[in-house]
């Protein structure tokens, strides 16, 4: 349908143009520097490092198990997420808010803690009786309990403004509830399905530390490879192959994936999300919200129980003495980070981190999404896959990257404290651009120009009917965004910020001491950071645009 | 057209809260970018740097002066020390954890002769060899080496000077062995004992240092670290460790806190490769103190660690680098490392912690190579490893 | 030059004196990407200030695409559009001040129904306190007073129906489209409503375009129809001259009309009071097919046994389907198209 005139296709084109700009210099050129003093050291190109890679049976293995466990806990990641979504979206219960937030917690911890945590169930002398430390099976739970929150508040986000008088319409034309949820409301939420699967494989592709802690020295994927070259070995031409293969296969499914979504997202008759959750009635429904809570429980809050517990064994008895050591011990220690601080950095980098991806993310989105009505131009499909690039890249590349690019004039940020944030934007943008996009594509085109017959120009269009009816969506986005940057995901692992310690290097560097009062500070200051994530996180979810309903 | 009166709306409408927060967001954001990165100037540095104490002393120099000292994440020193030496030389100093010791060393020869920082702490015995076939030094003989015994002083060339040593050791649990009335393992040989099946935890040797540092003393003990082969003698040994139920872990603080039965983790193994330094830390109540450490080394199973500092080439500051290092190797400085850092000083002067006195015993003739062969075999030995475990 | 600027500003918003504006379309051709044919081919339109005219015609014949041509949401390939002389080529919707009811109403589903009465008025940049009492009006107007704060998801298609007009109608636009506006709602309801939809337009004074498939909304507020069919306009005039004069057996079959008789001389419309139907005699020419009321008499639908339909209106009857019935019909009600 030809719609109203051009100005419209440019400004979509300029939108894309900050975010795109943004990766070339945070994203592209750190790798590209690593992977050419690997691949052309001294000047000339020497790629015989990628000829040995590609024929070494140990690394093809390697390769191979990467890709299908990826695979694997994908799929075990979706459907156990697809009942908690449905919970979410369709019922109300005592907690629900929290909980909702609670959900992020696994994604903020340091990988080591979370390791801990899940030993401490699934480990030697575990809660749970059964050892699973090292084997495959370790890494499958951990991957879910680190990615549940990834699908729940995606794909439960959208089907909370899915009508569900659709079903009920289904239903009384004889489908069952199982016919009627897989002919009415899956395809509806196909491509928020899509979007989190996106998300959870380029994550378990690229899992790193929680592979080793639980999966032992088996489990080695090809991230566990690139750093061992890069970081311990400074074979940069092998780890630069290395790199190089991730890539490939990385672009590749997130070229399927994108094929995926763009099956025309259908146009929702988007209902309030206040409207359609409500009390569960009768006993199945019962049954259902009950062995769900029970599954977050054994799955999310049995472990986290452990830290907790753990964080109140202090060598002086039970007691708060961990959390009192806090600010005591090591006083006067250069080592020595006092909570408050730690927290405030934390929060800080956090917050900038959160607002860069979320504008720079949000511009992105809009330009690519369109409207439901009509497919995307192709240089929109393929920005939005080279968006997502980032989060399945190398992190110790993406790290010694910018180590080794931003050393040197015009961009000496190496040691700046404003790295931190600006690494951490770097993977939260497609998290951001991956939980908008569907939703933009699902609002009624009309009302877009009902506003637009009302007078309102485009820019005010946006704001009146765009971002309140993506609210939710983009609620979601900031509170990714800013779990990422709490927990300090991908490369700032590898960035120094001496004057500036965060949570997670604090817990570190009480994890790296031997002695019970040092494990249990870092217990209770991962109890900290969890508080803090779940009370955060709960206020980005009540945030909406001036004048909308709970929408 | 007439209808019923309207009923409340349940969806209230909220305040401009979202405008607030980013406000503030950016207000914090701009309040954080203070501090701004760190400077590096680079002039010529002189081939060789002479000793910076003359008479005993620590030389002063212009106030305002900062020395950018690397180390790995987990040095420490107390605050009041580090201001002893500003306080006696006008320097400053700036610390840059980064990373463990590795990757720190990995990033400096990364930017070898335009390097991040004056000085660069915590390399050891095994990461020599890269370091210098990257050339990352500046010599500097220091004067404190007078107090420092022969076995720590490895490079004759004094590219890099001996701070610390923490020897890599089994450690044990002695409440475990008490309760099930077993000997006490003291050789490699002892912990192939069928009664110790499944009883030992070790760390994966690419990826965590005191792994490596437990596959370097099975080389020196076993012996066939020349041999490629799979029948080497320490290869062999390890076979056996494999049959004997030995289990691999990713890193230390894995090992330690999770599998490790002496410790916080509560694990289900009783032995772990951990350092010498971990028994005093494991005794918790300081007003009633055991006869023992609640855990114990076997001494013969120890590698010798030693830490080393050197002043990188090319930062600029050699002078005030040089007197950091004197100090560094000076009383104040080394008897504060323990508590600090849980290693033992090589300032032979130094007084241990009461703690250490009585709960470690110090390892006299630790297992060691010299750092050349490590560094051209390493790999080979790690990938020989990987055969086996992997 | 960004063709935004070179027009004159918008005649219509709120504070204009109520009246409407003359609205001029002329020649336009709209063809959309894999259509096999025009959704409008060379389509002229003139709507004099403060007339109501109906657009008439079957789904698909392009009535919705030219309101949505005069609206600003699609663009025309060929021909021009005017209101009150103003070319609007290349002005955006946003600018026209045009004031659209969409079929299916696209509510905003974040805002209350205030909410969405008001939006036109804060883009104009009316003050709170003005707004608040022109909703009022409006809501007053189409009989939802009080409503404002009600959420707009529960409400029936009728009630959803009216604020969607309350809310074209608050920025007082001269010239108002709307398409299929009694479309949701049941007879009854219809029948109430189209004379108040009437008086309503009078007075304001209010220029309208009003798509329609129903006759009786056509013929009750019209002052002209315009039938439409495949993208051409076939027919243009006042209700009563359409009606009485259809310019085809097309235009016959789009208004609806009972009994187009195609005869060996062309078509011919068969008045429905000027058949005669009465029980069968003996035998019979025709039988009884259905039964309707019409007003307050009967519509009978019988099937002749030559072939083909016809419709009577009796004033009272005791026939049932299926009855054998002879019919004939008085030579003063039929008339040639």
């Amino acid at each position: 349908m030809t719609t109203a005139p051009q100005p419209r296709r440019w400004w979509r084109a300029a939108l894309a143009v900050p975010p795109v700009a943004f990766l070339l210099v945070f994203f592209v050129w750190p790798v590209a520097a690593i992977l050419l003093k690997g691949l052309r050291p001294d000047g000339a190109w020497d790629l015989s490092a990628l000829g040995d890679v590609l024929t070494d049976p140990v690394i093809r293995r390697v390769a191979w198990f990467t890709l299908w466990q990826a695979v694997l806990s994908t799929a075990l990641c979706v459907v156990a997420g697809l009942p908690g979504a449905a919970l979410f979206a369709r019922f109300r219960f005592a907690g629900k808010r929290f909980l909702w937030a609670a959900l992020l917690v696994p994604f903020v911890l340091p990988t080591v803690v979370v390791g801990v945590a899940l030993l401490g169930v699934i480990g030697p002398n575990g809660v749970s009786g059964v050892d699973l430390s090292g084997t495959l099976w370790a890494v499958l739970v951990a991957h879910v309990f680190f990615n549940y929150a990834v699908v729940v508040r995606t794909v439960g986000g959208a089907w909370s403004t899915v009508d569900p008088r659709l079903e009920e319409a289904a239903r009384t034309l004889g489908a069952s509830p199982w016919r009627a949820f897989r002919e009415v409301t899956w395809p509806l939420l196909r491509p928020a399905v899509a979007a989190a699967s996106s998300i959870v494989f380029l994550f378990t592709f690229t899992s790193f530390g929680v592979v080793l802690v639980v999966g032992g020295v088996r489990q080695r994927t090809l991230e566990v490879e690139i750093y061992d070259q890069t970081a311990r070995f400074l074979h940069l031409d092998v780890a630069a192959a290395l790199a190089l293969v991730q890539l490939v296969v990385v672009v590749a499914a997130l070229a399927w994936f994108g094929r995926t979504q763009r099956r025309r997202a259908v146009v929702l008759d988007q209902r309030p999300a206040a409207e359609v959750a409500r009390r569960p009635r009768g006993w199945r429904e019962r049954a259902f919200v009950g062995t769900n809570l029970l599954f977050m429980a054994a799955l999310l809050g049995v472990p986290l129980a452990v830290l907790v517990v753990r964080s109140f064994d202090a060598p002086a008895g039970w007691g708060t003495g961990n959390y009192q050591a806090l600010d005591t011990a090591r006083r006067g220690s250069t080592s020595f980070v006092p909570p408050v601080e730690a927290i405030t950095n934390s929060l800080l980098f956090a917050l900038a981190a959160t607002v860069v991806a979320v504008v720079l993310g949000g511009c992105a989105a809009w330009a690519v999404a369109g409207s439901g009505r009509e497919p995307s131009p192709r240089w929109a499909r393929w920005t939005d896959t080279a968006l997502m690039v980032p989060l399945g890249t190398s992190a110790v590349t993406v790290g010694f990257g910018m180590f080794v690019a931003f050393g040197d004039p015009p961009l000496e940020l190496r040691s700046s404290v404003w790295l931190v944030p600006l690494a951490h934007a770097v993977v939260a943008i497609p998290f951001v651009i991956r939980l908008l996009v569907p939703a933009l594509r699902s609002i009624d085109p009309q009302l877009r120009e009902a506003a637009g017959v009302l007078g309102a120009s485009p820019w005010r269009v946006w704001r009146e009917v765009d971002l309140p009816v993506v609210s939710r969506a983009l609620a979601a986005a900031a509170g990714f965004a800013f779990a990422v940057s709490l927990g300090e995901f991908g490369a700032t692992v590898f960035l120094a910020r001496p004057e500036r310690p965060t949570l997670p290097v604090a817990i570190y560097r009480f994890l790296g001491q031997p002695g019970p009062l040092n494990f249990g500070q870092a217990m209770a200051l991962s109890v900290v950071l969890m508080a803090l994530t779940v009370i955060v996180i709960m206020a980005i979810d009540r945030l909406r645009p001036i004048g909308s309903a709970e929408f | 057209m007439t209808t019923d009166p309207p009923p409340a709306n349940p969806a209230p409408v909220r305040r401009p809260t979202r405008l607030v927060l980013v406000g503030l967001a950016l207000v914090l954001a701009v309040v954080a970018a203070a501090c701004g990165g760190g400077e590096s100037s680079k002039d010529d540095t002189p081939a060789t740097v002479g000793p910076a104490i003359s008479q005993g002393q620590l030389p002063t120099f212009d106030p305002g002066t900062t020395i950018t000292v690397v180390t790995h994440d987990s040095f420490a020193v107390s605050e009041d020390v580090l201001t002893q030496f500003t306080d006696a030389t006008n320097v400053e100093v700036r610390l840059v954890p980064s990373g463990d010791a590795v990757a720190a060393v990995n990033k400096a020869i990364l930017t070898a002769g335009d390097p991040e920082g004056d000085v660069l702490f915590g390399i050891d015995e095994n990461l020599l060899a890269s370091a210098f076939a990257a050339d990352l030094f500046v010599p500097y003989e220091a004067r404190g080496l007078s107090t420092v015994p022969e076995q720590y002083q490895v490079d004759p060339e004094h590219r890099v000077t001996p701070i610390d040593h923490g020897d890599v050791c089994i450690n044990y649990d002695r409440t475990w062995f008490r309760e099930k009335d077993l000997e006490v393992p003291t050789s490699f040989e002892d912990l192939l004992d069928p009664e110790l099946k499944g009883k030992l935890v070790v760390e994966d040797p690419s990826s965590s240092t005191p792994g490596l540092a437990f596959l370097l003393a099975t080389v020196a003990a076993q012996g066939g670290g020349d041999d490629d082969s799979s029948s080497a003698a320490w290869l062999q040994y390890w076979q056996k460790l494999k049959d004997n139920g030995v289990k691999v872990v990713d890193g230390w603080e894995t090992a330690y806190n999770v599998d490790f039965s002496g410790s916080a983790g509560k694990g289900d193994r009783p032995l772990v490769v951990s350092y010498a330094s971990s028994p005093p830390v494991e005794v918790t109540d300081p007003s009633t103190p055991p006869e023992d450490a609640p855990t114990g080394v076997l001494a013969d199973t120890c590698y010798r660690q030693t830490e080393f500092a050197g002043i990188l080439r090319g930062a600029g500051k050699a002078e005030a680098a040089g007197a950091f290092i004197e100090f560094m190797l000076s009383l104040p400085f080394q008897e504060d490392m323990p508590e600090q850092m849980y290693v033992y000083p090589v300032n032979s002067q130094a007084v241990l912690p009461e703690a250490w006195e009585r709960y470690t015993t110090p390892v006299e003739d630790p297992l060691a190579l010299p750092f050349e062969e490590v560094g051209a075999r390493r790999e080979a030995w790690i990938q020989q490893w990987a055969g086996l475990f992997r | 030059m960004d063709p935004e600027q070179t027009q004159p500003a918008d005649p219509t918003g709120p504070g204009q004196p109520p009246g409407g504006a003359s609205l001029d379309v002329e020649g336009v051709s709209v063809t959309f990407p894999d259509a096999s044919r025009p959704a409008l081919d060379d389509v002229d339109l003139r709507v004099a200030a403060g007339e109501v005219v109906s657009l008439l015609g079957p789904s698909g014949c392009g009535k919705t695409t030219l309101l949505r041509v005069v609206a600003g949401l699609t663009t025309v390939d060929r021909g021009a559009v005017r209101l009150d002389g103003a070319d609007l080529t290349g002005v955006p919707s946003h600018r026209r001040g045009v004031g659209l009811m969409f079929q299916d109403y696209a509510l905003f589903p974040h805002r209350d129904v205030g909410g969405n009465v008001e939006f036109g008025l804060r883009m104009a940049g009316m003050g709170q306190k003005a707004r608040v009492d022109r909703v009022a009006e409006v809501l007053e107007l189409v009989g939802l007073p009080g409503w404002e704060r009600r959420a707009v998801g529960p409400l029936s298609g009728g009630e959803r129906q009216r604020v969607a007009l309350a809310r074209a109608l608050a920025p007082s636009p001269r010239l108002l489209l709307l398409d299929e506006p009694l479309g949701a709602l049941d007879r009854s309801l219809r029948d109430r409503l189209v004379p108040e939809l009437g008086t309503l337009f009078r007075t304001l004074g209010l220029s309208v375009v009003h798509v329609t498939h129903d006759q009786t909304e056509a013929l009750a507020i019209a002052d002209r129809v315009v039938v439409m069919d495949h993208g051409v306009v076939v027919q243009d005039g006042p209700p009563v001259q359409v009606w009485a004069r259809p310019a085809s057996s097309l235009v016959a079959r789009i208004l609806g009309l009972p009994n187009i008789v195609d005869g060996p001389e062309g078509t011919e419309l068969v008045r429905p009071d000027a058949v005669r139907v009465r029980p069968a005699a003996a035998g019979g020419n025709a039988t009884v097919a259905a039964l309707g009321v019409e007003g307050t008499g009967w519509s009978v639908t019988v099937v002749l046994d030559e072939g083909g339909r016809l419709q009577a209106h009796l004033p009272a009857t005791e026939l049932t389907p299926g009855d054998r019935v002879d019919v004939t019909v008085d030579p003063a009600g039929r008339r040639r198209l």
